[in-house]
């Protein structure tokens, strides 16, 4: 794999919600940090465009924010994931899974028929 | 989805809160950045590295702070309105072009829609009832047509046997003259049988309305609508109790009908619905009385064929044992179901085929108005380009600059179409207002509901895209980069434009001499039944309908058929009094009044052809005061009276009818109708026209009022007065009311008026076609001046050269008409044949012409290729004045 991955569209959501999930509270630079180490730096992310992000999931009501402190002590926003964002989460997880395998299974045999 | 409609909800907030600077985002980006710099140094890059890496990892911070600026907001809808505010102000800064648009757009959409609104009164309005699509009408037909229902006795077999129905009512339209509130009235009816409102599913505003029993009247009951309510009793609640006195019943006022609802003949709403048992019980039992229409509600599953079929074996049996030989293939052949959704069709039958021709005229009349704008738009967008060029140049992309001029495109024929509905709505009522004339007045209500308002938005959506978007952007061209350094005059592209105006002008002058035809086809109907002989004379005559109101008095009826005569004697002799009064008589039937009335006659020597004749009784100075001249013999004097020989008028038509070249005077004629009476005839009268203008004036035989046939409860009383006759109504009504206070006086008019109303359709046609071919007419002029100013305008360099070289001021102005001719020529060579072809279906339209009239379609060439021309003088002349050191100089 030479390029890194473009991010699918709405697919920068998902992880996020999935980040915060697993990893409890994260202010914007821990949370694109984490998701660069997650996805091993196989993804494009200019970190700027995780805020967008972060706005429409307020506005959805699946996170919520609150100022805190840093663990290098300075003042940070902190987000977290609610319990409508879970259910969301458990929804598109398995929509992904579905969706993957569906492609998985499409893909593969042309794969050996093309020899 | 809760999720998204909190975005949207929270978006649409943000929107309207408008973009403002955010400190908490500005201070969470800043933290971001420092923390990934502190990060960057704690992995051992330099300070200056670490600030470059973090800032490259982060991307653009605007257009970070743009997406999130866009997501807490509807940035189209802002872009949206930027471009409106921007269309705004360029309609600010160029009034005159902008003007002119919604002033066309206007005019055009506002015909059209005042004609569909029209149409949606007459042909398409469903009546106010409960599922009207399930009501149908039976009726009898014939080889002449439909009739109405059959008698009464049949109309209750069919009641008691078939099963195909969930119920059935029988009504009729009537003008009752009735005493309310102690005041002799006329007001518009129904009678109805007592199931009527049920099945109609009508339900009243207040009180009830009427149930199975009413029919026996007892006691007697009507209802009134809820128009006749708010107009004749203010709204007032106590008006159920009141009495209204008909014929020998007093009938109470029991209930008003729902809002909306006025009866089943459109365009005739009836104030009073009575049980029709008011004319006498006889009805319900008379075999073959034929007065009266059926409306039934068909049972759901039923199909219209097999409720015909179920009715139809009742109707064949009882008309077998009616025997009635004569008329029966004719008029009661066999039982149909008809959709009765819309009421009766009389108001459809009559406005249909003129509302669809003036719909397709306005539809021209858009057709040209929205060349002409395309054409101006191209032109406009032409002269704009510089300006595009320049907002590219700085930044703005294609689809923004399309998206900019589609807005500007909109929000002028938007601006023109609202202005259009407002026109509309006023142009329906003036046209309605236009058919409210006639005896009984035809009242249409045209509204402005959802279906008029859906057709002009449509209208103006299509008219939009097909004669504003396409032309600007066609205009715009592929690319607007090149206008910088070119003036844009003479790219190829410029000249496929002018290619496509010059189509645009064709088009104009084929579709303007198709409207000039058929506007001249209209106006020499009107011209021709203007000229006709009517056989009388009209000018200077004031006609009243004069009814003495039948009632029951303690003392018995109000009037009798001998206190009658009495009141007419009076009323002529009274009459005659009135100084100004050059002659006065009665009549039963009045040219043109649309009254009529038939009987048979046989003569003297064999049986005739047809012994079918029109029959009116008319009192001694009738021919007189309607100018009818008489012939041979003499006409009706004071001592025709009862003791007298009875004597009888013909008309010249009858005359030569029955009698050939024989002398009719002195032959003695039996009438026939309801009983034999054997009339001298002592004079030959002329041929006045009496149903319409169209028709040969018919037979006629005139009894005087004096020596009766049919009892003459009303009468028109006729005056000839030298001066206006509308001045002279005052003092005849008057004059009549002192001989009775319940005497009904109606329909006051003068005869003029009722020949311009039996003119009503031809007026309306060739009043509205002729203001739109000249409108049209003038469209096309101004659409040639448009396109021949900016061919100068682009010519202006090539005329100058042309002058320097010596040509001459003639050819060069030649060179430009010769331009125009040449258009004129195209649209004219296409448009005849498409005028032949469209004015055909007008010919049942038009009077003593034909639709492919030569003489008319030659004048409409000459008119339209005039002014063409007129309109070409003006840049032709500008032309050759053209100066060729400006002309090159300006290059």
């Amino acid at each position: 794999m030479g390029s890194k991955l473009a991010l699918l569209q709405g697919t920068l959501d998902l992880l996020v919600l999935q980040t915060l999930a697993s990893m409890g509270p994260l202010h914007g630079y821990g949370l694109a940090r984490r998701i660069e180490q997650l996805s091993g730096d196989e993804v494009v992310l200019n970190q700027g465009t995780i805020y967008a992000s972060l706005v429409r999931l307020q506005q959805r009501r699946w996170i919520e924010a609150e100022w805190g402190t840093s663990e290098t002590n300075r003042r940070a926003k902190f987000y977290s994931i609610t319990r409508a964002g879970r259910k969301q989460l458990a929804e598109e997880t398995s929509y992904w899974q579905r969706l993957a395998a569906v492609i998985g299974r499409v893909l593969a045999p042309s794969k050996g028929g093309t020899k | 989805m809760t999720g998204r409609v909190r975005e949207w909800w929270e978006r649409t907030l943000g929107f309207i809160r408008g973009r403002r600077p955010d400190p908490d985002l500005d201070a969470e980006l800043a933290a971001h950045l420092e923390m990934a710099v502190e990060d960057n140094l704690r992995s051992g890059m330099s300070p200056e590295e670490s600030h470059r890496a973090a800032m490259k990892k982060f991307g653009s911070r605007s257009s970070a702070k743009e997406t999130i600026d866009d997501q807490r907001g509807l940035p189209w809808l802002e872009s949206f309105f930027k471009d409106l505010g921007y269309a705004l102000r360029g309609m600010r800064k160029r009034p005159a072009f902008a003007s002119v648009v919604v002033f066309i757009l206007a005019l055009g959409i506002g015909a059209n829609t005042a004609l569909f609104s029209l149409i949606e009164t007459v042909m398409l309005r469903e009546l106010p009832v409960r599922d009207p699509e399930q009501l149908f009408f039976l009726q009898n037909v014939g080889s002449k047509g439909p009739n109405g229902a059959p008698p009464y006795p049949c109309f209750e077999l069919f009641r008691e046997q078939t099963r195909a129905f969930d119920g059935m009512a029988a009504f009729g339209f009537d003008n009752f003259d009735v005493v309310m509130d102690g005041r002799a009235e006329q007001v518009s009816g129904e009678l109805a049988s007592s199931s009527y409102f049920e099945v109609l599913g009508v339900k009243p505003a207040i009180g009830r309305l009427l149930t199975a029993t009413d029919d026996r009247l007892q006691p007697p009951v009507a209802v009134i609508s809820y128009g006749c309510w708010q107009r004749r009793f203010g709204g007032n609640p106590a008006v159920l109790g009141k009495v209204i006195t008909y014929k020998r019943s007093q009938l109470t006022i029991i209930g008003v009908t729902e809002e909306g609802f006025v009866g089943m003949t459109p365009g005739h709403p009836a104030d009073v619905t009575l049980p029709f048992t008011v004319q006498g019980p006889g009805i319900l039992r008379e075999k073959a009385n034929w007065g009266f229409d059926a409306v039934a509600r068909l049972r759901p599953g039923v199909s219209v064929a097999q409720a015909r079929a179920q009715i139809d074996t009742i109707f064949q049996s009882y008309m077998a044992e009616l025997a009635m030989k004569e008329m029966r293939r004719e008029y009661f052949d066999h039982m149909e179901l008809a959709p009765a959704s819309k009421g009766l069709d009389t108001l459809r039958s009559r406005f249909s085929r003129p509302l669809l021709v003036l719909m397709g005229l306005v539809g021209l009349v858009l057709l040209v108005g929205c060349t002409n704008l395309a054409s101006l738009l191209m032109a406009h967008t032409d002269s704009r380009r510089r300006e595009f060029a320049v907002r590219v140049a700085i930044g703005a992309g294609r689809g923004r600059l399309v998206r900019q001029l589609v807005t500007e495109i909109l929000l002028l024929f938007g601006l023109g179409s609202s202005v259009g509905v407002v026109v509309g709505h006023f142009g329906s009522r003036l046209v309605a207002g236009f058919v409210a004339v006639e005896r009984t007045p035809i009242l249409l209500t045209p509204r402005f509901d959802i279906p008029v308002l859906a057709f002009a938005a449509c209208v103006a959506l299509l008219t939009g895209l097909l004669f504003g978007v396409t032309p600007v952007l066609g205009a715009l061209g592929a690319a607007p980069y090149p206008a910088l350094h070119d003036s844009g005059n003479r790219s190829t592209d410029s000249r496929v434009r002018m290619g496509v105006r010059q189509m645009l002008v064709i088009t104009q002058v084929a579709f303007s001499l198709i409207l000039l035809v058929g506007a001249g086809l209209f106006v020499r109907t009107l011209a021709n039944l203007d000229r006709l002989d009517l056989g009388f004379r009209p000018q200077g005559v004031l006609t009243l309908s004069i009814t003495p109101v039948l009632y029951m008095t303690p003392t018995g009826p109000s009037y009798t058929d001998e206190r009658l005569d009495g009141v007419w004697a009076q009323l002529l002799e009274r009459i005659r009094t009135i100084p100004g009064i050059r002659s006065a008589s009665l009549a039963w039937l009045t040219p043109l009044s649309g009254r009529d009335r038939g009987v048979r006659i046989s003569v003297p020597g064999g049986e005739a052809a047809d012994p079918n004749i029109g029959q009116n009784h008319v009192s001694d100075g009738y021919f007189e005061t309607f100018g009818i001249p008489v012939l041979a013999g003499r006409p009706f004097a004071p001592g025709d009276r009862v003791g007298a020989t009875p004597v009888a008028i013909v008309n010249e038509a009858a005359a030569r009818f029955y009698f050939g070249d024989r002398n009719p005077i002195g032959a003695r004629v039996q009438i026939r109708g309801g009983r034999v009476d054997t009339y001298e005839i002592v004079g030959v009268v002329g041929n006045p026209k009496h149903l319409s203008l169209r028709e040969e004036a018919p037979r006629f035989i005139y009894i005087p009022v004096a020596q009766r046939r049919d009892p003459l409860r009303r009468l028109t009383l006729a005056i000839n007065t030298p001066g206006n006759p509308a001045n002279l109504a005052p003092a005849v009504e008057r004059e009549v009311r002192r001989i009775g206070a319940d005497i009904l006086i109606t329909e006051v008019t003068t005869a003029e008026r009722q020949v311009e109303a039996s003119l009503l359709q031809e007026r309306l046609l060739s009043t509205i076609s002729g203001v739109f071919g000249f409108l049209a007419l003038a469209l096309s002029a101004v659409g040639m001046f448009g396109l021949l100013a900016h061919f100068v305008q682009q010519r202006t360099a090539e005329i100058g050269i042309r002058i320097a070289l010596g040509a001459e001021t003639a050819a060069v102005r030649r060179m430009v008409l010769g331009r125009s001719l040449k258009l004129v020529a195209i649209g004219i060579a296409l448009g005849v044949p498409a005028a032949v072809l469209a004015t055909r279906p007008l010919a049942s339209l038009l009077y003593d012409l034909e639709p492919s009239d030569i003489g008319t379609i030659a004048a409409s060439v000459v008119v339209l290729a005039s002014t063409a021309m007129l309109a070409s003088y003006l840049p032709a002349r500008r032309a050759s004045r053209i100066d060729p050191m400006t002309a090159l100089r300006n290059e």
